[in-house]
């Protein structure tokens, strides 16, 4: 130690009148270059450590998200195998071949690398079908449940080629190529004579629903009768039911035509229709051109002699 | 692991900046780790008269030594020199308090109080109070607490200077953005590290002799019993040989410490010196009687100014100076000037070797006032011995409980 121990009795003075009450604010201080260049040089130190403490809890921040971010990914990703089965299952008569062919799904794709949602609307731009799930069942299959329009009639078209070609309505008005129906299923669908809009054009099928109701009606009751039908003409039914004499005619092996109303009650003009028949046949079967069910309160029967009578 | 501060000692002197780094580890351990000094400038007698160019200065003398120790200073320890610090000796009584006429840490911090009670003018501030010894019913006496007696006296020298001196130097240390932690004067500073405690308590002189003035303290059976500055120093010296010899201030200089004497003897007559030595141009021969003539007329006005204070307060009696007087600052150097001290204040007198325990660089006269200063740094001025108040649990609880 440098000196020899504390002066006897103390030397310092405090209280009143000390030096130390001049210490005045900082304001008072005399700068000189020197000092000057030290305090810039204390900020710059100062700021340096400021920008070093942010980048260090910038950091750690980030290193926390990412950690966070990270484990949740382990939580939710199952380990990504390759697809080995897919379980294909659906509700018409869709064939494996057109899975095929509707998905792109290549060999040795892994599970993650298929995109689910991709694949579902791939399915579903098919108007056959109505709706399609996609499904990853871990850990390496993948399940496809599609559910198929049901075809209501059969619609010929001619293509650019000018070849006609056979097209299938489903209940909901949507008109399909109809794949992997049986040629008997097909055979029985009447088919359909489409209502022309004023511009001339044939499409879309508003109110289809309602044709459908009256030939699931028939198909279910009358099942003979069912399969003596042949087209079902649209020509004067746009579909709109509010408006006045909206009927549906049906050509068939056995009467030319038979007219329904698309507003009225259907079973009772089938009853109608049963009693003119039966009526007929007792009559020796004449040769009817036309039924007419549509009328209120009765129906008016066309023999092809000319003669019209009323039921 | 214990807190080290890094303490500057920071002297402005009239010739030389001092700046010493002393590194304070815990509360007993001190490593000197950087000095610097510069000329001073805006500094003349020991008092600012310029503040910019003062400040350049100390400011250029702190940044080389925080540069050189590689740290930056925590606070400061300041010296304070310069004509206008004064002393005066007051003494503070008060009757025992208690019926049983014991005397308490009350009585004692009551009469520590009344001493220092005395107003100064509002130019004036005080820098030390320091304390000397009690007397319980006029018997001396160093530690009064617990004695018997009726009437507790006790003395202080204090020391006050002239308060817009004072506060130029604080403003010229706040200007680095450092606080002045305590200061001390100049000669107080010196004799903490040049004296023995047996030398304080036979009595010592210490002078140190700077450029532009002498300080002074007095220690009588270990207290401080007077301070003083002359205001006169080496400066003046080298500026009486400048003109006398008609040659530069730079030669005057380098001429005193090279030929220079303090006392002037009858062979001088006989003898001459070269100004240079080197015979170039310029380089001449002076009588050395004519050199030691005029030193000798400035080296016993100092110790004349001296002697006429210490008579003034009826201290200079040998017998209680045993240690006689022991010189230190740059001017101390001067050959023979402790004969001239000798000769002057008729006591014994040597030139201080400076403190043992510091490095060879640091143990000259220059640096004894920074080396105290870093003293007092690590001891405080607060005399713990004779502190009245009392310290731990137990103690303090009895003070309260008076038992």
């Amino acid at each position: 130690m440098i000196g020899n121990g504390t002066e006897k009795g103390g030397t310092s003075a405090n209280g009143e009148q000390s030096w130390r009450e001049l210490a005045g604010p900082r304001r008072s201080r005399v700068n000189s270059p020197q000092a000057r260049k030290r305090r810039q040089a204390r900020w710059f130190k100062f700021l340096g450590m400021l920008a070093l403490a942010a980048v260090v809890v910038g950091a750690i921040v980030w290193a926390g998200w990412a950690l966070k971010n990270k484990e949740e990914q382990i939580q939710i990703t199952p380990p990504s195998k390759p697809i080995e089965r897919i379980l294909f299952d659906t509700d018409g008569v869709l064939p494996d071949a057109w899975l095929s062919a509707t998905v792109d799904l290549r060999a040795g794709m892994s599970m993650m690398e298929a995109d689910i949602h991709a694949l579902k609307k791939a399915l579903e731009s098919d108007a056959q079908v109505k709706a399609a799930s996609v499904e990853r069942v871990f850990p390496s299959d993948l399940r496809i449940v599609v559910s198929e329009r049901q075809p209501a009639l059969r619609l010929a078209v001619a293509g650019a080629d000018g070849r006609r070609r056979q097209r299938i309505v489903a209940r909901d008005g949507m008109v399909y190529d109809g794949i992997g129906y049986p040629k008997a299923t097909l055979k029985n669908l009447p088919f359909v004579q489409p209502y022309q809009h004023v511009d001339g054009s044939f499409f879309p099928l508003r109110g289809i629903e309602r044709v459908a109701d009256l030939l699931e009606l028939v198909r279910r009751n009358e099942p003979k009768l069912f399969r003596t039908w042949q087209v079902v003409s649209l020509q004067h039914y746009s579909g709109d039911l509010e408006l006045p004499g909206q009927v549906i005619e049906v050509r068939s092996t056995i009467v030319p035509r038979i007219i329904f109303s698309a507003s009225a009650d259907y079973a009772r003009q089938l009853d109608r229709l049963a009693y003119i028949l039966e009526y007929v046949k007792n009559q020796g079967n004449p040769s009817i051109e036309r039924i007419d069910l549509s009328l209120l309160g009765s129906a008016a029967v066309q023999f092809s002699s000319g003669r019209v009578g009323t039921f | 692991m214990s807190q080290s501060r890094v303490v500057g000692a920071v002297e402005i002197g009239t010739s030389k900046v001092t700046v010493l780094l002393g590194e304070i580890i815990g509360d007993s351990g001190l490593n000197i780790i950087g000095h610097s000094s510069c000329f001073s400038k805006g500094i003349k007698k020991g008092v600012i008269t310029d503040l910019n160019a003062a400040s350049d200065c100390v400011h250029a003398a702190i940044l080389t030594a925080e540069k050189n120790a590689n740290t930056r200073i925590d606070e400061v320890y300041l010296a304070q020199t310069g004509s206008h610090l004064q002393g005066n000796f007051n003494v503070g009584t008060t009757n025992v308090g208690a019926s049983d006429s014991v005397v308490s840490a009350a009585d004692i911090e009551q009469a520590k109080e009344d001493a220092k009670r005395r107003k100064l003018m509002d130019s004036r501030t005080y820098i030390h109070h320091i304390q000397n010894p009690f007397s319980v019913d006029g018997q001396q006496v160093d530690h009064p607490l617990s004695k018997e007696g009726e009437r507790l006296q006790v003395g202080y020298w204090s020391v006050h200077g002239d308060s817009q001196i004072v506060s130029d130097s604080l403003r010229v240390i706040r200007g680095i953005d450092l606080d002045v932690s305590d200061m001390i004067i100049s000669s107080i500073a010196s004799g903490a590290v040049l004296l023995e405690e047996s030398e304080k308590d036979n009595g010592a002189l210490v002078v140190d002799i700077g450029g532009g003035t002498t300080d002074f303290v007095l220690y009588r059976k270990g207290y401080i019993v007077l301070t003083g500055v002359v205001p006169v120093g080496g400066d003046h010296i080298t500026n009486d040989l400048s003109i006398g010899l008609r040659v530069g201030r730079k030669s005057a200089e380098e001429f005193k410490l090279k030929n220079g004497r303090a006392y002037y003897q009858s062979e001088d007559r006989d003898e001459k010196v070269w100004l240079f030595g080197d015979l170039t141009i310029g380089d001449r021969e002076y009588p050395l009687a004519a050199i030691t003539k005029i030193i000798e007329a400035r080296v016993s006005e100092i110790f004349d100014i001296i002697k006429e204070q210490l008579v003034e307060a009826e201290l200079l009696v040998p017998a209680d100076i045993a240690s006689g007087v022991v010189l230190t600052g740059g001017t101390s150097r001067l050959a023979g000037i402790d004969e001239a001290a000798r000769r002057s204040l008729g006591l014994e007198a040597r030139q201080s070797e400076g403190p043992q325990d510091v490095a060879l660089e640091l143990r000259v006269p220059e640096y004894s006032t920074a080396l105290g200063l870093l003293h007092y740094a690590l001891t405080g001025q607060e005399d713990k011995q004779q502190s009245a108040k009392p310290t731990g649990i137990f103690r303090r609880l009895s003070s309260i409980l008076n038992i």
